[in-house]
């Protein structure tokens, strides 16, 4: 009894002391550019990555991690025009690539920076750029060097040389050139699209296709594919995807509001001819839709993109405001999920921009952001959304 | 976990092993349904400004100051002005008649003022915010008055006991109990005392249970407890105002009562 008598106590007093937890609430800069008309959303699935651009500014979303960039001080935001701007990121730097006609915006958690390109590209070619990032961040393009056209060919098409460029970004030179050998005719220029897989290898995506292994400034070693087929009527093909079946995938044009794609195009990597899969054929598509106006991400083989309701207050169905339309290229299966409206936003004529991150859906509007749980169906907005998340730090 | 350690280690001190069967060593005693009477010690408590209580972490109240939002916590208070308990204590194994191990259940009622506050004293209004609300830069809202009065407790306690009141035939004068368990709050029982409030706003404030400890020191008739939250956390932060670091314990209990056994 007397051993009790010390050791309960002593056991109450251990039992309080040691269990208390710790938590920390961390003082956050608040993403109030996010309520004003949102112009690009841009997310980057596999890399838990996120870009809002709107008329206050840009915020960039690292996991959970913000940073914003305020457009009354960094000005050059205001001069973007989103709806024609390219965002690239890459994970190996988190940096986010903005390009936007000749203009350059590196964005980061600490970078900032902003370059004008003035270079003089080979006049006949100068609008066939296509850009793309290389395993460890860095931004290139390909382009076309030199027209050459063979007089004794008795042909009235030209060949033009690819060269590959990688950005330097200095007062001086904007670019550093890779003149090659590789060519296209010019009965198929166009964008030499192009994607940087893995292995640092460049897959062009044109017509002839092209898998370059290296270049340095002695030219490029390169294996040409030719391409045929359904796929042969096109002359190159955007956002090339390399899946990890070893199918190239591909887009007939960049899709947009006015101009929804209706298919994707697929092939081997070194097989020929390209097949193009019709959306139509799979999908089971709803009554009142504008149709695919932007691919969202890859899974392998399965491609996203939004489909947009078209809706007005007047006379259409309000309990829709847009879709998600997923396709498997391997298997022609294809599915389409709906997106409900709800108090926040009734119908698709104030939406933007869209993109996907996991299961939330980013929608971008011209009074905010909003965010669309795939899992409940409920729209909340995203600056409301962020102040409950703070909880669970 | 921590509570069935406490227990083991307890029977462990007091040499009862609890893998002893009944009828092997007479001197233990199994709770037996068939003589309810005296295995249950009834109790009535009651403590006078000796009882308060914060929920764990609800909710953030945010203030923000140069576009940098600062959350503080947002917890459920109740500080119990007077507050009575009826407590059954169920002796599911006696050892001789010098020690016990009871399942305790108290219920308690209590005249109280139940409020819902941040770290910094303010009254958090759950009341949700609207887009127009948001776009007029505001991130949080005030009540002006307390969310309601009263509130009801349950606990249920696993306890060792020893000398008086361990067992029926006990007989000596002074005893120990303590216990380790959960308990549950609820409360207000009277919401919109004071002001009109959406009900349905306060649902996910107005319960939450948390686990405790508790030693009594018996004497005859007589008990005194005191009853603690076993895991608080202590959540830092910085506040809007004065941009200085505060600390908020939160997941509390604290409750000092006498008690007095009634019957045997």
């Amino acid at each position: 009894m007397n051993r009790l008598k010390v050791i309960l106590p002593l056991l109450v007093v251990l039992l309080m002391v040691g269990c208390i937890r710790e938590t920390t609430l961390t003082p956050y800069e608040l993403p109030d550019l996010v309520k004003s008309y949102i112009r690009k959303v841009e997310c980057f699935d596999n890399e838990n990555a996120l870009l809002v651009a709107s008329d206050e500014g840009v915020m960039l979303l690292y996991g959970e991690e913000q940073v914003l960039y305020d457009a009354n001080i960094y000005d050059e935001l205001f001069k973007v025009e989103w709806s024609e701007a390219e965002v690239l990121y890459s994970q190996s730097n988190e940096i986010f690539w903005i390009i936007y006609d000749s203009t350059f915006i590196q964005m980061g958690k600490n970078t900032y920076d902003v370059h004008y390109d003035n270079t003089q590209f080979f006049a006949a070619t100068q609008s066939y750029f296509a850009y793309a990032l290389s395993n460890e961040g860095n931004l290139m393009r390909l382009g076309y060097w030199k027209e050459f056209w063979d007089q004794n060919s008795g042909s009235f098409y030209s060949d033009y040389y690819i060269g590959i460029y990688e950005y330097l970004g200095n007062n001086n030179n904007t670019w550093r050139e890779y003149q090659t050998d590789i060519t296209v005719n010019s009965k198929f220029l166009a964008n030499p699209n192009f994607t940087v897989v893995a292995n640092g290898d460049i897959i062009l995506h044109t017509n002839p296709g092209y898998i370059i292994t290296a270049y340095d400034d002695q030219g490029a070693t390169a294996d040409s594919v030719s391409r045929s087929g359904q796929g042969f009527k096109f002359r190159t093909a955007t956002r090339p995807h390399l899946a990890a079946s070893g199918n190239l995938y591909g887009m007939l044009y960049q899709p947009a509001l006015l101009t929804p794609v209706t298919s994707m195009l697929s092939v081997g990597l070194t097989e020929d001819p390209v097949v193009e899969h019709v959306f139509e054929e799979n999908c089971p598509f709803p009554m009142e839709h504008q149709g695919a106006v932007k691919l969202l991400d890859w899974k392998g083989d399965v491609v996203r993109f939004y489909v947009r309701q078209y809706t007005n207050s007047l006379s259409s169905n309000t309990d829709v405001i847009g879709h998600i339309l997923e396709y498997d290229l391997l298997n022609d299966a294809c599915s389409i999920t709906s997106l409900s409206s709800g108090e926040l936003l009734k119908w698709s004529e104030s939406i933007v921009d869209v993109d996907i991150l996991g299961a939330i859906v980013y929608i971008g509007t011209r009074d905010g952001l909003l965010i669309y749980d795939l899992e409940t169906d409920e729209i909340d907005s995203y600056l409301l959304n962020l102040l409950e998340l703070k909880l669970d730090q | 976990m921590r509570a069935v350690l406490v227990i083991l280690f307890l029977l462990g001190l007091s040499g009862v092993s609890s893998g002893q069967e009944a009828d092997d060593d007479p001197s233990l005693y199994f709770f037996n349904p068939s003589e309810l009477r005296s295995s249950i010690r009834h109790e009535m408590g009651m403590s006078v400004g000796t009882h308060w209580t914060k929920s764990p972490m609800r909710d953030v109240y945010t203030s923000v100051v140069d576009g940098v939002a600062y959350p503080e916590p947002v917890f459920s208070r109740a500080i119990g002005i007077i507050s009575a308990t009826y407590e059954p204590r169920l002796r599911l194994i006696e050892y001789k008649s010098d020690a016990s191990i009871s399942l305790d259940i108290p219920l308690t009622l209590s005249f109280s003022l139940v409020d819902v506050l941040s770290g910094s004293r303010y009254k958090y209004s759950a009341e949700p915010l609207t887009e127009q609300e948001l776009a007029s830069n505001i991130f949080s809202k005030e009540r002006d008055g307390i969310v309601g009065i009263c509130h009801v407790e349950a606990g249920a306690l696993l306890s060792v006991n020893l000398g008086q009141g361990a067992t029926i035939e006990n007989t000596k004068t002074v005893g120990w109990t303590l216990s380790a368990g959960y308990n549950f709050v609820r409360g207000p029982l009277l919401m919109n005392f004071f002001e009109d409030y959406d009900k349905a706003d306060y649902k996910s404030y107005l319960g939450w249970g948390t686990p405790v400890a508790r030693v009594g020191i018996h004497a005859d008739k007589i008990v005194v407890y005191y009853m603690l939250g076993i895991t608080p956390t202590r959540v830092n932060y910085q506040t809007g105002s004065t941009f200085d670091v505060q600390t908020e314990l939160t997941n509390t209990y604290n409750r000092l009562s006498l008690s007095f056994r009634i019957g045997r």
